[in-house]
């Protein structure tokens, strides 16, 4: 019984304050902003691609919107670089579909290239007319450049136009649907388990929950698919006990069968992807380490699409719905399932949006109220980001927003540590919160990295819990940052 | 932790003041002073039992423990120029006065009491820095400073018993001592004994216990692993462990005095070393020490000790097996 003298891997449950539950949720009728949908020109870790298109173009469904910039764009293979040497030929039969389509000329590169370049294009899943590329801030805070296009039609009522013909083979039609999907298939080559993950990660999002009730078809080719393709041993799709209901679970063990079910306890960081990975090879979670993945300038703390630790990927389940969507439609995902939830939204909800619309029409249409909004975030009330309004776009990998009239429920001030020990209790890889945030309080970051401060999750279950209200994990990543800097 | 910005909205009206704090959002609402304010409100029983065992007496030696230590408290806290309203809000200082009280026989003059109190807050508290940096439990320093200056006044229970013909005058334990007459299992559960004023009621002690620990405001571990401790001890000792639990100031000591958060570990393995510590210490004194009574200074010796307990089961500094292996993409 370790419990009885280790600290739990997972902490309590944590209750979802102030949010009511919404376990029954259902999308509603699809959206149609008025105004243009905004592609910003970055892949999935946030990386810069290079603007493939100009002002005025008209795109089709599937024209390239932006390409990786380290590559010569004419040359640009579809898929990325890292792939298996046997895939070399097939990327080669896509590219040669690819130029019978007659592709856009190349753009000229804008974004400067820096640092980790992009790997996976840029598709439209819209065909209208560029109307403006300008400079805003992305998802990690960077400005890039961000493609608005102005639908010709609602997305979903555009026929599929097929820019290029389909690739013959099997595994080449996955490469391609992949890349539609945006999804990096060099990824998942040391996978040995793969994990879709199906979990509500964070308290007060219900995206994935909805997701896996309505768009069941598209999630299971999409995993059966990747699963044969990078040759798993075993295949999970992770739920969350509680998220569904048991008619809803056996219809899922029943539809998604090559996924085997992975039922994750409910409570707070356990459906986080670093939680799935020690749930599943028993080691004490530790942060995200893919490779190429970049630091954000704004704190963000929730956890990346794809996940790769110890043969084990974990990929969210919205992107894989997206790889079965394209698989099954040949054209990019249009459309993705966001919740919306909060106290200055009058009508909270799930909501089903075209990829690329801005925040902003999202928000009105669940009934903000503009002038009583005081915190807006992206993700979760644990590991969310809080975002400003204008600049927010929603994307493949977003599972809901929130948006509060006050500014969140924290303990009343940040006085000394007591030394109860809970945040020892609920701190899911391990560590010392408090110790390690009291070496970077007083900036000794080398002892605080032989703390462990590089391990933390970001999960925010300490300063969740602390009850002298120390901010212990934003210490933690201070610390983090600190490292990364002086490295 | 916060800023705020003007969002550079899309369309005209208003730009909100949003708020850009870091993650997370929200808090438990579990806050110290909130902790503070339930051990209390669970402590007021006993107190009521008190009243009701010792008279009325009760009342003016706890008020004057209680507010000499929020005076000694807002004095220290100005003399040390730190804002006195914030600490006396929290009520530490209030708890510590009040399980001071309850430590003390109900023949203790007030001015022993408050002597008491104010020597808890400022050599047992604000001597250390204040809340959170302190070694020992503050009330119990105030109690065995007393204890020691005053051995005849701390020892008195004359006289004060509401059933004075079924007790004898001294305490269970000092009474096996001498030789006489204990009290019976029922005797002890009720609190119709001689001892301090807030040991005596065992069960509405054990209520109040079980409520914190329902709450997950004191950790379990403690408390159980002292009585366990305790029980398996006078077992193997050939004496009654019922009697032992029951008797003393165990009970108080071990879900009230030993569950400071202060000043016990931090980690699971240290609260059960701490607790089977404090167990065996009063074991020992209550068989072979000069005192009767053990737990008081049992509980501060592994206060003592709770430095070392925290630096050996601290979640250990990266060990090579820990850190798996990053999976490179595209190595
Ligand atoms: S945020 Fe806190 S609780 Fe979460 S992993 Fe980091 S130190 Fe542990
Ligand atoms: S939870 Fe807060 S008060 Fe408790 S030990 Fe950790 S930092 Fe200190």
């Amino acid at each position: 019984m370790p419990w009885l003298w280790q600290g739990r891997v997972a902490p309590r449950h944590i209750p979802e304050i102030g949010l009511r539950s919404r376990a029954n949720w259902r999308s509603s009728q699809v959206f149609q902003p008025a105004t243009p949908l905004l592609f910003p020109c970055q892949d999935w870790q946030g990386n810069p691609l290079t603007p493939q298109v100009k002002r005025g173009e008209e795109v089709k469904v599937g024209s390239v919107l932006a390409a990786p910039p380290n590559l010569d764009s004419a040359e640009a293979p579809l898929v990325s670089q890292g792939g298996r040497a046997s895939q070399a030929s097939q990327r080669s039969s896509i590219q040669a579909a690819l130029s019978t389509a007659g592709r856009p000329a190349a753009g000229p590169v804008i974004a400067a290239a820096k640092g980790r370049y992009g790997t996976v294009h840029l598709f439209s899943p819209v065909a209208g007319k560029v109307v403006d590329i300008s400079h805003r801030p992305g998802g990690s805070g960077e400005f890039v450049p961000v493609i608005a296009i102005s639908p010709t039609a609602p997305a979903q009522e555009q026929e599929a136009v097929e820019v290029r013909e389909l690739p013959s083979s099997e595994e080449s039609r996955l490469q391609l649907a992949a890349a539609y999907a945006g999804l990096d298939l060099a990824l998942f080559r040391n996978t040995d388990w793969l994990v879709v993950n199906g979990c509500d990660p964070d308290v007060g999002v219900y995206g994935r929950r909805c997701l896996l009730r309505e768009r069941l078809a598209d999630l299971a080719s999409g995993a059966t698919a990747l699963a044969s393709h990078v040759g798993a041993r075993h295949a999970y799709l992770a739920v969350t006990r509680g998220q569904l209901t048991a008619a809803e679970l056996e219809s899922l063990r029943h539809d998604a069968a090559p996924l085997e079910l992975l039922l994750v306890p409910a409570g707070y960081p356990a459906g986080r992807p670093e939680m799935l990975v020690s749930r599943l090879t028993g080691k004490k979670p530790n942060r995200c380490h893919n490779a190429g993945s970049r630091r954000s300038l704004l704190p963000t703390t929730s956890s990346p699409a794809v996940y790769c630790q110890d043969g084990v990927t974990v990929v969210g389940v919205e992107r894989v719905a997206a790889l079965g969507y394209a698989l099954h439609h040949h054209r990019p995902p249009a459309e993705t399932i966001v919740s919306v939830d909060g106290d200055a939204v009058s009508r909270p909800g799930v909501y089903r949006v075209p990829v690329g619309t801005p925040l902003a029409a999202l928000l009105e249409l669940a009934g903000l109220n503009l002038s009583s909004l005081r915190l807006l975030i992206r993700g979760g009330c644990l590991a969310g980001q809080a975002i400003t309004l204008g600049d927010a776009i929603v994307g493949i990998d977003d599972i809901g927003f929130l948006a509060f009239t006050s500014a969140g429920q924290r303990a009343s001030d940040a006085g000394l540590c007591l030394r109860c020990g809970r945040c020892l209790d609920a701190c899911p890889a391990g560590l010392s919160p408090t110790t390690i945030a009291r070496l970077a309080q007083k900036s000794l970051w080398g002892e605080a990295a032989s703390a462990g401060a590089e391990r933390c999750l970001g999960c925010g279950a300490c300063a969740y819990v602390c009850p002298a209200g120390r901010p212990l994990v934003q210490l933690i990543q201070l610390a983090q940052l600190q490292l990364e800097l002086v490295k | 932790m916060s800023v705020t910005t003007t969002s550079s909205q899309t369309r005209g009206t208003e730009p909100p003041l949003l708020v850009l704090s870091s993650s997370p959002h929200i808090h438990s609402p579990l806050t110290a002073e909130r902790a503070m304010y339930t051990v209390l409100a669970t402590l007021l029983p006993v107190a009521g039992v008190s009243v009701y065992i010792f008279g009325w007496r009760v009342l003016p030696i706890v008020l004057t423990s209680v507010v000499s230590a929020l005076i000694a408290e807002g004095v220290a806290q100005w003399a040390r120029r730190r804002s006195p309203w914030r600490s006396l809000k929290d009520g530490s200082a209030i708890l510590t006065g009040l399980l001071l009280a309850l430590t003390l026989p109900a023949s203790t003059p007030l001015w022993v009491a408050a002597l008491g109190s104010t020597v808890a807050i400022l050599l047992g508290k604000q001597a250390f820095g204040g809340l959170g940096h302190n070694v020992f439990n503050p009330a119990l320093v105030g109690r065995v400073f007393l204890l020691v200056t005053f051995p005849q006044l701390l020892s008195d229970f004359s006289g004060s018993v509401r059933m004075v013909d079924t007790v004898t005058t001294a305490t269970p334990l000092a009474a096996v001592a001498q030789g006489q007459t204990v009290p019976s299992y029922l005797e002890l559960l009720a609190g119709y004994r001689a001892g301090a004023l807030g040991e005596t009621a065992a069960v509405a002690l054990l209520l109040g216990g079980l409520i914190l620990i329902a709450f997950r405001i004191i950790n379990w571990r403690i408390p159980f692993g002292i009585l366990a401790t305790v029980a398996i001890f006078a077992w193997a000792a050939g004496q009654d462990p019922l009697f032992h639990l029951l008797s003393g100031g165990l009970i108080l000591g071990a879900f009230y005095m030993a569950t400071d958060w202060v000043t016990s570990p931090l980690t699971r393995l240290g609260s059960w070393i701490y607790a089977v510590g404090i167990g065996l210490i009063t074991m020992v004194i209550r068989l072979w020490g000069s005192y009767p009574e053990g737990v008081s200074f049992a509980i501060l010796f592994m206060n003592m000790c709770t430095p070392l307990i925290n630096r050996y089961t601290l979640p250990r500094p990266i060990r090579a097996s820990d850190v798996s292996e990053e999976v490179s993409a595209r190595a």
